[in-house]
Formats: structure tokens, C-alpha cells, sequence
């Protein structure tokens, strides 16, 4: 990289063609514009204590060196060392020599104050040399074999602010100012010695990159405020005044000599904190954020961001603190200023702190982050970058798997790679099915939520799709982890189903991997019934668009391997998906039934049973008769056979003159004969019971009647009560039958039934049953027997006697006769006395009062 | 008169850009204190002056004719005005009189800045006080670069000014020096009056930047802007001369041609004015011989030029026609019938000056033993007559 050169000074010849001040040489390469702001940087002005007319030592020794860093109009750098040299060739006093690099790439190589040092800077014009002949153009400079200035390493300038308690402070205020100075049109003017002067150019330009070396121009000796760069050093009496006012309102002044100083905006603070810290403590890593921003599009970046000082803290492995709030401007930025790196390292470091903050990010943050690592990647267009997006991803799908954290977050990153990385699927499918990541899948497996497994096949699948993977079974790698993850699924048929869904089109695998699936979920499910149930179901619907040839081979092999579950599965699914349930069960019976025999020999009356329990009630009812009144009860299971008397018992009328009925109830009855099922309520015996077509065995009844409709059971001790009450002239028996037909909570029924047996008995004078009940009335603990639950049903039930008695208006004379018959002892006398008692005084009073209402 | 700037016209020159403006479009600058009215960035002074600083901020004016005007932030008055070109302060003073632009130019080291530096010197302590006028600086910027960049190396190191940089280098050298110049008169009654104020601009200018027409075009625009010019000679620059010195003087080195700056002064006077090649060009030119003690000895004794003048009470209008003949006659016989020549078709007022602002030649080091300066304040003075602000005596 070469430089022009330009020198300046006032000369008897030069390129004005007069003596005077003027341009004395110049290299090529430099526009008239150019030029003339070139002798604008370099123009000298004698501080204005020192004496323009001072011997050459004394201006050797203590006039300042105008070394200036000015970036020209058209945009190159220009660095000028100007030195007074006191008198000219005509003896005046008042001029100086400067000398200009104006770099042909427009910037140097090095920071300009590195090129302090440089030998080749001349000071002056040798009398001998200035004559009246034409100067020859000045050659270019080679700037690639200028050495870096020793004095300004960075350790130099470590060693400079720990020369002096305060120095780092005030590099740190002095970066804030200087980083502040544009917006705020306040130059940053440094009064101290020439020296130290050098020093803070020097620290506060290699605090920012060289990519923004151009943004930190500075002058070592500036003599006022006019045409200032933005670091400018004041040494000895200049036209600054360091008044309140410059000091305030028109410059930020650190003023080391009267140790008064311009108070700083915070505006860069992290950036400023952070240089200084390094410079003073750790200068390499100034050197390591220098070379770490060439990972950013530099220029684009504005000088002094806080977030290349953040991304550069997470680049040497320093945790990003407070994630959620920081990580998406960080990435914001990277994705702002990413430049094409091989390496990807900054994308990585990105990409791996989004995943690891991710369970602590908002939906919108997280995805955010990845969008603009995308967008970044798609930008740079350089393939690890997708590539290490893609592991990021992966890594976060893992996590998610994991449980750690959520799948719906995760998923939707993908939608968003698919649609930012429509070129690089097949890459990105490649990496997911990598051998080592499906094996570390499969131990997460089996752990995974629902959700999570679902997520992996359907990752997997896909992902063979778009990697354009040959039929899904001939990658072993692939099979097996599905074939494993299908074993240890907690919800089989989804995942059945998505694992299946591609053999929609290769029907010809649907046998081989439905039977292979089938045993490896027979021995290895925990479930293996409900996992075989589950893939049957997922099974059906290939199944049935599965030429009829293909179905029935699958089908048929399934059957010879005893992999019932499936066809288990498979039923369940046509079931539950059929709208005319009769109709589906008539096609399996005929069309599947008989190419799976075992299975039909085994599940037939399984299929039936839920082909019955998807029906309503009635039509249940209705197949169940059918069944039944078909004779195929003989090769029915049990199971169906009670199911069917069951469905039909429940249908079954009380009423003893439904005739259809009769004929049901003569089903059940042969149906619980053959297959010993015993119901409740069997409402067939109770038919039975109520027509007086079974024994009067009290015991049969138990536990029948209380699960019959209030209606049912009303019917049926009106029925019931005329034929065993009628029949029994034992107290005893009258007793137990009454106790067998109670059902306290439907007591009020019972008594209602009850008095009008009495009244019905009384009426036809069937004075033995009659006679039957006021014994057991009044020998039984006035009826306490009955009641012993609660002796208020006792007295109920006497009432309910003399209430019957009342209405049947019997014979009380000869029902006396009978009951004294019966059971002539004292007590029973006194008790009957009492009863008959009763009887009268309330049929007496009742018989007036009806008479009365009936006059009225 | 031809350049005067009237009040009653309303128009002005910004002394700083000199673009012509009218009062009614000068904004204000506000003056309040830093801390009650914050600065900010003026971009039209940073773009013209490169200058960036946060100044006082800047408001239109509400009309024509208002002197002050609150500001629109801290509604404290402001009276400071500024050239809505270039956003450099007015002086109150070239607002409210008269202004006279006068030019000082000359080839490199014909001694315009010593010139400047004594006649401001004599014009206050001498001169002035003999024509009743007095001299004062206009603004700080003139008081304090006057104090040092001229008045203390002359008068107080006893050095000599060291060489004018370039406008194009230092734009403070493009800084004109404000002036008023106020002149004291009596009432009928004879109580004591100022009779007249103007203000005065003096241009000081580098050699160098009258040695290409482009250069003068960019910096030196104020000369075909100006009431006066004054263009110093080194008389020591003519072959003539320096032939018959030989070695009785150190001889500076030769120079840009004077014929040259001349050429180069009409053409930007022509152009700036639009004048045709038959116009004469009306600014008054005093051209006046530098270092003139440096020719003493080629001058006879007798000639009046060799002698001090005695400006008492208004312009020695015999003095002056005496010593324009005397130069005349001296320039003829130094060889200078062309430069002579090229005055007279070119300019209608012209007139011819010899003078001697340190009096004698800076020893080696620089040093001047003594300043004793000789018809430094000629030219300036016959300005002044010629526009009117002097009277001739006889």
C-alpha cells in the first residue's frame, strides 16, 4: 500500500512558480482539492508564548510538533507532522515545514499515530536544497514497511495510564466525549504537555478498531477552535481560553493543567468502560477485539457500540447476563453487520447462547433471535453459517424433546428455517438423521412427552423427504430408531399413523414393517395390547385403500403371527369411523372375518360386543335379540352372551301384556340357562315372579328390585303382591315375603301397593291371607319386623293394614274368627280389640265425613 | 461614492464572506449565557468557517426593521446580528454607520503587515489626534489579533511580523480588522460633538495569494468589494533600483512581478464588478513605495517625500500633489513608465505614495532597533479625503 507525499513550507520555488508559502513537492495522485485542504491541516501557528523567532534549539526543544490525523473531503486519510523551522530562505520568521501521507487506498494499514515514529517524516528544508530550481515530484510511500510506532504499542499506553492515579478515568471520559463528539459538535481538546498529549491521541485512537480509526481524528497541537478534529491536545498559550463556557458548552476540555474538566454524557459508557479497562489491565484483549471486529462488517458498524463490546464478551466465552433482554439486540446487531466468515465463529457463539438462553426468553425473543440468525446466514450466504444455525436448531429440538423447553417455540423456528433455507433442506435433513443425533433421539425417546415423540417422527420423516432418502425402511439407522421409537411411544397411534402415512404410497412394504412393527411392539411395548390396538388403528386406513390383495395379505400375516391387536386396532377403526355401524360389522364379518381365521375364531364376539356398546340402547337391544333369536348363542363367548341379555333385559317391559316381551324374556331366561349368566335386575325372572310362573322363593328377589325404575317396581308388587300375599296364610311367610319386596327408599310405593292388597283381599273376604297379615301385624312387634330398619315403616305398615282394611270393609266378625283362629292367646285378643277399634272409630269417622261430602 | 455602504440603502457587505445583505434578512445570534440559552452546532458557520462549536442559537428576524429580538427559547433579548451568508457576528458598529472597505496588497514581503501595524499605531497616537479622530477596534477578534499578530512583535519584541500564511491555509488570515473611526467636531456654541463615525475595514493579505488569479477569486474577493486600495511596492523589487544599490543593501530576493498583482487586481475588480474592458475601474489606488528609507539615498534630499508630512487639521492636499509628482518623477526615472502607465489607463483615482513604516531595515536577527515610521498614514489619509471624511487644507 503506497502513500503520496506532500510537503509544504514557504520555499524560494515550488509548484506555485513564486517564492512564498506553497506546496514545495508533491507526490502524484492527489486532486487540487485535495491539495488544498492538505495545506490547510498542516498550517502552523506559534503557541503564544514561545517566540517565532527562537533559535532552532529552542524551538527543537519547546515548540510543539502538529502531528494531525485529518480525514480529507473526498474521504482519505491524510496525517500531517508540521514542525516549525522558524525563519524562511528571505530570513522571515513564521515558517514551518509539514509534511502529508495521503494513503492511495484512502486508509493506512496501521492506526495513523503509529506513524509517528516513521523515519522518513521530514522537518525542514535544507537551506542548500531550497534554490530556484523546480523541485522533482516526491516518490510514493511504501506504508506496509513503515513499522508500527514502538512508543504506542499497547503496552506503551498501559504503561502511560498506570503512570498516574486518574489517567485511566479520564481515558475512559475522554473516549465517552470523543464518541459523543459529532452529535454533540463538541471537540474533545486535551490541554497538557506535547508529550502526554501524544499519549491520549494515541490511546483514545487505538481504543476504537482501525476499521474506525477514521472516525477518531485528532490533532497533537491545536492552536484554536476553529477547524478542530475530534481530539485535539493544547500545549502552552493557544487561542482556547478554557473558559467556563468552552468547557461547558463548546468543547469537552480535560484540562491537566489547571486539573478542570469537562463534565461527560454517559452515551458510550459500556464501550468506553470496557476499552479502558482492557488497555489498563489487559491489553491483549484491546488486540483480540480489534481482530474480532473484523468478523463485522466494520464500517457499518457505528464506532463505540456498546453491543460489539456484549458480542465480543460472549465471543470469549463470557455468559450473557440477562438474556432476555439482551440476547435479540445482540443478535440484532450481528445480524445487522454479519460479514462473510468461513468459520462462522461469531454465528456460533450466537447460535449457542440463543439455545442456552432459550428456556429463559419469550416466545417473541427466542424466535426473533433465530429469524435474524437466518436472515444473517441466508446474507452472508456462507455455508457453515446455515450450517450452524441448522445445529442450533437441532440443539434447540433436542432440548424441547428433552423437555426443557418448549416444542411449540421450536417447531416454529423450523417453519421458519424451511422458509429461509428453501435451498439448504436437504442439508439441513442430512444433519438431523446423522446416526449419532437419532441415537441420542431414541435414548430421549422414551421420556419425551406425546407431544415431543411426535415431534421427533415427524422430524424424521420429513426430514427424509426433503433429504430425498430412498423407501423409509431401507435405512436401517432410520427404521430402527422409528421401529425403537414406536416400542417406547406413549401415544402410539399418532405416531403410528405418521410413520405409516408414507407407505400410503409403497403398499407392498405396508405387510413388512405392519408385521415387523407389530412384534417389536409385542415384545418390547409396556403395553403391548393397547400399542398393537394403536397401530391397528393407524393401520385401517391404509388398509383400506390398500389394493383388496395387499390388505389381505397383511391382514392374513398379522393373523398367523397372533398380532390380534392390530386387527384389534384395525376393527376399532372402521368402527369408530362408520357411520352405519350395522353395515360395517356385516362387510368385516364377511369381508375380514374370514381372511384372519384365528383372529375371528378368538375376537368374534369381541367385535360384536363393540359393535353392541357403540349403539344406542334400543338398537342395541334390537342386535342383541337378533343375535339371540339367531341360535348363535352356542358359539358366542359368555362375554357377548351377557352382553346381549344384559342389553336386552334392559328393554324388557313389566308389563305382562306386552307378548314381545314375553318373547325376550323367554330369550334371556334360555340365554342365562345355557351360558349361566346370572343379571341384575333380571327382569325376565320378574316377569316371571309377576305372573306367579316361578316358585315363590322370597330369596331370588334380592337385590333385583332396587335397580328397576320406581314405575317397574310399583307394577310389579301389585302383580307380585296378588300372588304370593294371596297364597300365604302363614304370618311368617306374609313377613318375609314383605321384607323380600321392600326397598326402603320406595316406601311410599310399597304402602300404596300393600293397602290395596289388603283392600282387594277384603273385598273378595279372602280371610286366611287377610288373617295372615293381621297376624304378622300384631304378633310381629306391631309390625316392627318389617321395619326394623325403622320402626316408623312398623307403624307405617299397621296403618297401611287398617287403612286396606277400611277400604275393603271385610268381614270384621269372621276375619276375628280367622285371627283369633289362628293365634287365640291374650295378647293377640287385646290386639285385635284395639285393631278392630281403630278400624271402626276411623271407618265410622270416615264413612260420615263421605256421607257428608256426598250430601254437600 | 462608489462602494460606500449607506444606511439609508439598507444594504450591507459582510466584511467576513463579502456577500451584500440586507438588514431585514441578518439573523439573530442569541447572547444569553451558556447556561440559560444552550449553544448548539451553527451548520452554516461550520460549513463556510469550518468552525463547529456550539455557538448562541440563531433566529430569523420578525421584520425589517427591528434592532433587537427576543429569542424564541430563553426569550432573552438579543441584539447580536450575523451575516445570513455566513453566520459570522456583525459588529453593532457596521450597522449603525457607514462602512469603508480599504485593502492593503502588495507582493510577498512588501511589508503590508508592518504596514498595517504601524499605521493603526500612528492613526491612534499621532495622526488622530491631529485630525481630531480617533480609532477603535470594532470587535475583540480585531483588538486581540491586532495586539498579537501585529502591535507586539513591532512595538514590543521590536521584531519583525513573521510571514503571513496563506488565507487558503488559515482562514484566520482571511479575518479583516474592523475599525470605526469616529471624528470629533464642535457646535455652534462650541461644546464638543462627534461629528461623524464610520466603520473601517482593513484587509491584510498574503503574498502569496496574489500570485494566481483562481486564489484571489477564492480569498481575496473583499479587493473588487473595497472603498481603497493600498498596494505597496518594495521599491528594492525594481531592477532598477537594485542595479543602482549594488551592494550597499542586502537586497531581498525578487518577488512576483508588482506589473503581475496589478494585472491580477483589475481583472478581479473588473470581473466583480462586471465591468467592460473600456470601464475604468473608480476604486481609488494609492500605490505607494514600501521601505522607502531603504532608497534614501536615490531620492535627493530636497524632495519632500524624504520628509515627514504635517497632516494638521485635515488632508495636506499641496503635500500630496508634491510628493505624487516626486514619485512620479521617481518612478519614471527607476524604469517604471509601464507601471505608471498601467495605472493611469486602468484606474481613474489613483495617486503615488512613498513611505517607510519601521523607518529603517530589520537588523539580521530580525530585530528592528527603532520604529520611526515616515508618510505611513499618506495613502490612508488621501482615502479618506477622497471619500469625503477629511478636508484639505492648504
Amino acid at each position: 500500500m503506497r502513500a503520496s507525499q506532500v510537503h509544504y513550507t514557504s520555499c524560494r520555488s515550488g509548484q506555485s512558480g513564486s517564492p512564498g508559502f506553497q506546496i514545495r513537492a508533491a507526490s502524484d495522485g492527489l486532486t487540487p482539492e485535495e491539495l488544498r485542504e492538505v495545506e490547510r491541516i498542516g498550517a502552523y501557528r506559534v503557541p503564544r508564548n514561545l517566540d517565532p523567532a527562537a533559535s532552532a534549539e529552542v524551538i527543537a526543544r519547546d515548540f510543539p510538533v502538529i502531528y494531525r490525523f485529518h480525514v480529507l473531503s473526498t474521504g482519505r486519510w491524510a496525517i500531517t507532522r508540521s514542525t516549525y523551522t522558524g525563519r524562511d530562505y528571505s530570513g522571515r520568521v513564521g515558517n514551518f515545514f509539514a509534511h502529508t501521507l495521503v494513503p492511495e487506498s484512502g486508509e493506512t494499514p496501521l492506526w495513523p499515530i503509529d506513524y509517528f515514529e516513521w523515519a522518513g517524516w521530514q522537518t525542514h528544508l535544507a537551506p542548500e536544497a531550497d534554490t530556484a530550481e523546480a523541485p522533482a515530484p516526491l516518490p510514493k510511500v511504501a506504508l506496509d514497511e513503515i513499522p508500527p510506532a514502538e512508543s504506542f504499542s499497547f503496552d506503551e499506553l498501559q504503561a502511560f495510564l498506570a503512570e498516574r492515579a486518574g489517567r485511566a478515568e479520564s481515558l475512559a471520559r475522554m473516549l465517552r466525549a470523543a464518541l459523543s463528539a459529532k452529535q454533540t459538535s463538541r471537540a474533545v481538546v486535551i490541554r497538557d504537555s506535547f508529550v502526554n498529549g501524544l499519549f491520549w491521541s494515541a490511546c483514545l485512537q487505538k481504543s476504537l478498531p482501525l476499521c474506525h480509526a477514521g472516525f477518531m481524528t485528532f490533532s497533537c497541537y491545536q492552536h484554536e477552535g476553529r477547524d478542530c478534529e475530534i481530539v485535539n491536545v493544547s500545549v502552552g498559550q493557544t487561542a482556547f481560553a478554557f473558559s467556563e463556557t468552552e468547557r461547558r458548552f463548546q468543547f469537552f476540555v480535560f484540562d491537566f493543567e489547571a486539573d478542570q474538566h469537562s463534565d461527560v454524557p454517559e452515551d458510550g459508557t459500556e464501550y468506553a468502560a470496557a476499552l479502558v479497562d482492557w488497555l489498563t489491565k489487559e491489553p491483549k484483549k484491546v488486540v483480540a477485539f480489534h481482530e474480532y471486529m473484523g468478523l463485522l462488517k466494520q464500517r457499518a458498524v457505528a464506532p463505540g457500540s456498546a453491543h460489539a463490546v456484549q458480542l465480543f464478551r460472549l465471543f470469549l466465552g463470557e455468559p450473557l447476563r440477562d438474556p432476555g433482554h439482551t440476547l435479540l439486540p445482540l443478535v440484532t446487531f450481528w445480524a445487522g453487520y454479519a460479514a462473510p466468515d468461513p468459520t462462522g465463529r461469531l454465528c456460533r457463539v450466537l447460535a449457542g447462547a440463543t439455545v442456552a438462553a432459550w428456556p429463559n426468553l419469550q416466545a417473541e425473543t427466542g424466535h426473533g433471535a433465530f429469524a435474524l440468525l437466518l436472515k444473517s446466514a441466508e446474507g452472508v450466504a456462507e455455508k457453515e453459517h446455515r450450517a450452524l444455525v441448522v445445529e442450533a436448531w437441532i440443539g434447540l429440538f433436542d432440548a424441547a424433546v428433552k423437555g426443557d423447553i418448549e416444542l411449540a417455540g421450536v417447531q416454529r423456528v423450523r417453519a421458519a428455517i424451511d422458509e429461509a433455507m428453501k435451498h439448504y433442506s436437504a442439508a439441513l435433513a442430512a444433519r438431523f438423521l446423522e446416526p449419532d443425533h437419532l441415537r441420542r433421539l431414541a435414548e430421549w425417546f422414551p421420556r419425551a412427552s406425546e407431544g415431543g415423540q411426535l415431534a421427533v417422527i415427524s422430524e424424521v420423516l420429513n426430514s427424509r423427504v426433503a433429504s430425498g432418502a430412498g423407501p423409509l425402511w431401507h435405512r436401517s439407522e432410520e427404521a430402527s430408531f422409528l421401529l425403537s421409537a414406536a416400542a417406547s411411544a406413549k401415544c402410539l397411534q399418532p405416531l403410528a399413523e405418521r410413520l405409516l402415512a408414507p407407505l400410503q404410497h409403497e403398499p407392498s412394504e405396508l405387510s413388512t414393517v405392519s408385521l415387523t412393527m407389530a412384534g417389536d411392539l409385542a415384545s418390547r411395548h409396556p403395553s403391548p395390547e393397547e400399542a398393537q390396538v394403536s397401530l391397528g388403528r393407524a393401520l385401517a386406513p391404509l388398509l383400506a385403500q390398500a389394493p383388496e390383495g395387499i390388505a389381505q395379505l397383511v391382514r392374513e400375516q398379522l393373523d398367523r403371527a397372533g398380532h390380534f391387536g392390530v386387527l384389534r386396532g384395525e376393527w376399532l377403526h372402521r368402527l369408530a369411523s362408520a357411520r352405519e355401524k350395522k353395515r360395517v360389522v356385516q362387510e368385516f364379518r364377511a369381508g375380514v372375518l374370514p381372511q384372519v381365521p384365528r383372529f375371528a375364531a378368538n375376537e368374534e364376539s369381541w367385535i360384536l360386543e363393540t359393535f353392541l356398546r357403540e349403539l344406542h340402547p334400543d338398537e342395541a337391544a334390537r342386535e342383541s335379540l337378533e343375535l339371540l333369536a339367531g341360535r348363535e348363542l352356542e358359539r358366542l363367548s359368555r362375554t357377548l352372551v351377557t352382553y346381549c341379555v344384559t342389553a336386552l333385559n334392559q328393554s324388557l317391559s313389566l308389563d305382562a301384556r306386552d307378548a314381545d316381551s314375553e318373547r325376550r324374556a323367554r330369550l334371556i331366561v334360555e340365554a342365562e340357562r345355557l351360558h349361566g349368566i346370572a343379571i341384575q335386575p333380571d327382569r325376565a325372572m320378574l316377569r316371571a315372579l309377576m305372573r306367579g310362573a316361578l316358585p315363590q322363593d322370597t330369596s331370588a328377589l334380592i337385590g333385583h328390585l332396587e335397580k328397576i325404575p320406581d314405575r317397574d317396581y310399583e307394577a310389579f308388587l301389585n302383580a307380585y303382591f296378588l300372588h304370593a300375599l294371596g297364597r300365604v296364610t302363614d304370618s311368617q311367610k306374609h313377613g318375609a315375603i314383605l321384607r323380600a319386596v321392600l326397598v326402603p327408599r320406595r316406601l311410599a310405593r310399597f304402602t300404596g301397593a300393600y293397602i290395596a292388597w289388603v283392600a282387594r283381599a277384603s273385598k273378595d273376604q279372602r280371610l286366611s291371607p287377610l288373617a295372615a297379615a293381621v297376624l304378622y301385624c300384631l304378633t310381629e312387634t306391631s309390625g316392627a319386623a318389617i321395619g326394623q330398619a325403622d320402626p316408623q315403616h312398623g307403624r307405617n305398615l299397621r296403618e297401611s293394614l287398617v287403612l286396606g282394611l277400611i277400604q275393603g270393609r271385610p268381614p270384621l266378625e269372621l276375619l276375628e274368627k280367622q285371627v283369633l283362629a289362628t293365634n287365640a292367646d291374650e295378647r293377640t285378643a287385646q290386639e285385635w280389640t284395639l285393631l278392630r277399634r281403630a278400624i271402626t272409630k276411623r271407618g265410622v269417622s270416615l264413612l260420615t265425613r263421605v256421607k257428608g261430602w256426598v250430601g254437600q | 461614492m462608489f462602494g460606500r455602504r449607506s444606511l439609508l440603502s439598507g444594504s450591507r457587505i459582510c466584511p467576513y464572506c463579502f456577500e451584500p445583505f440586507g438588514l431585514r434578512s441578518a439573523p439573530f445570534r442569541c447572547s444569553s449565557p451558556p447556561s440559560v440559552c444552550a449553544p448548539e452546532r451553527d451548520e452554516v458557520r461550520d460549513r463556510v468557517w469550518r468552525d463547529s462549536r456550539p455557538l448562541g442559537r440563531v433566529f430569523e428576524p420578525r421584520h425589517s426593521f427591528v434592532r433587537s429580538q427576543r429569542c424564541p427559547h430563553c426569550r432573552h433579548e438579543a441584539f447580536k446580528r450575523l451575516c445570513p451568508h455566513c453566520h459570522q457576528d456583525i459588529p453593532p458598529g457596521l450597522l449603525d454607520c457607514d462602512s469603508y472597505i480599504f485593502a492593503v496588497i502588495g507582493a510577498k514581503e512588501s511589508g503590508k503587515s508592518h504596514y498595517i501595524a504601524v499605521l493603526v499605531q500612528q492613526l491612534r497616537n499621532s495622526v488622530g489626534p491631529a485630525l481630531k479622530m480617533s480609532l477603535e477596534g470594532l470587535d475583540e477578534e480585531t483588538i486581540r489579533r491586532y495586539r498579537e499578530t501585529f502591535y507586539e512583535p513591532v512595538y514590543k519584541r521590536k521584531t519583525t511580523i513573521g510571514a503571513t500564511r496563506s488565507a487558503l491555509s488559515d482562514n484566520a488570515v482571511q479575518m479583516p480588522l474592523l475599525y470605526s473611526l469616529t471624528f470629533e467636531g464642535k457646535k455652534r456654541l462650541g461644546r464638543r460633538r462627534i461629528e461623524k463615525s464610520v466603520a473601517l475595514i482593513f484587509f491584510d493579505t498574503a503574498g502569496e495569494d496574489l500570485n494566481s488569479s483562481d486564489v484571489m477569486a477564492t480569498v481575496n474577493k473583499y479587493i473588487y468589494r473595497s472603498d481603497g486600495i493600498i498596494l505597496l511596492l518594495d521599491p528594492l523589487q525594481l531592477d532598477f533600483v537594485r542595479d543602482q544599490m549594488g551592494n550597499s543593501a542586502a537586497l531581498p530576493m525578487q518577488n512576483t512581478e508588482t506589473a503581475d498583482i496589478l494585472t491580477r487586481t483589475t481583472d478581479l475588480i473588473r470581473k466583480g464588478r462586471r465591468l467592460s474592458m473600456q470601464d475604468m475601474i473608480s476604486t481609488p489606488l494609492a500605490i505607494a513605495f514600501s521601505k522607502f528609507d531603504a532608497v534614501d539615498q536615490l531620492v535627493a534630499p530636497h524632495f519632500q517625500i524624504a520628509h515627514s508630512a504635517q497632516h494638521r487639521g485635515g488632508f495636506d492636499r499641496a503635500d500630496f500633489d508634491a510628493v505624487g509628482s516626486e514619485m512620479e518623477s521617481l518612478i519614471s526615472r527607476w524604469h517604471g513608465e509601464g507601471l505608471l502607465q498601467q495605472v493611469r489607463t486602468r484606474f481613474q483615482n489613483h495617486a503615488f505614495f512613498g513611505l517607510t513604516a519601521l523607518g529603517c531595515a530589520p537588523l539580521e536577527d530580525n530585530r528592528i532597533p527603532r520604529v520611526v515610521p515616515r508618510r505611513v498614514e499618506d495613502p490612508f489619509l488621501w482615502l479618506l479625503y477622497h471619500h469625503g471624511l477629511i478636508r484639505a487644507i492648504s
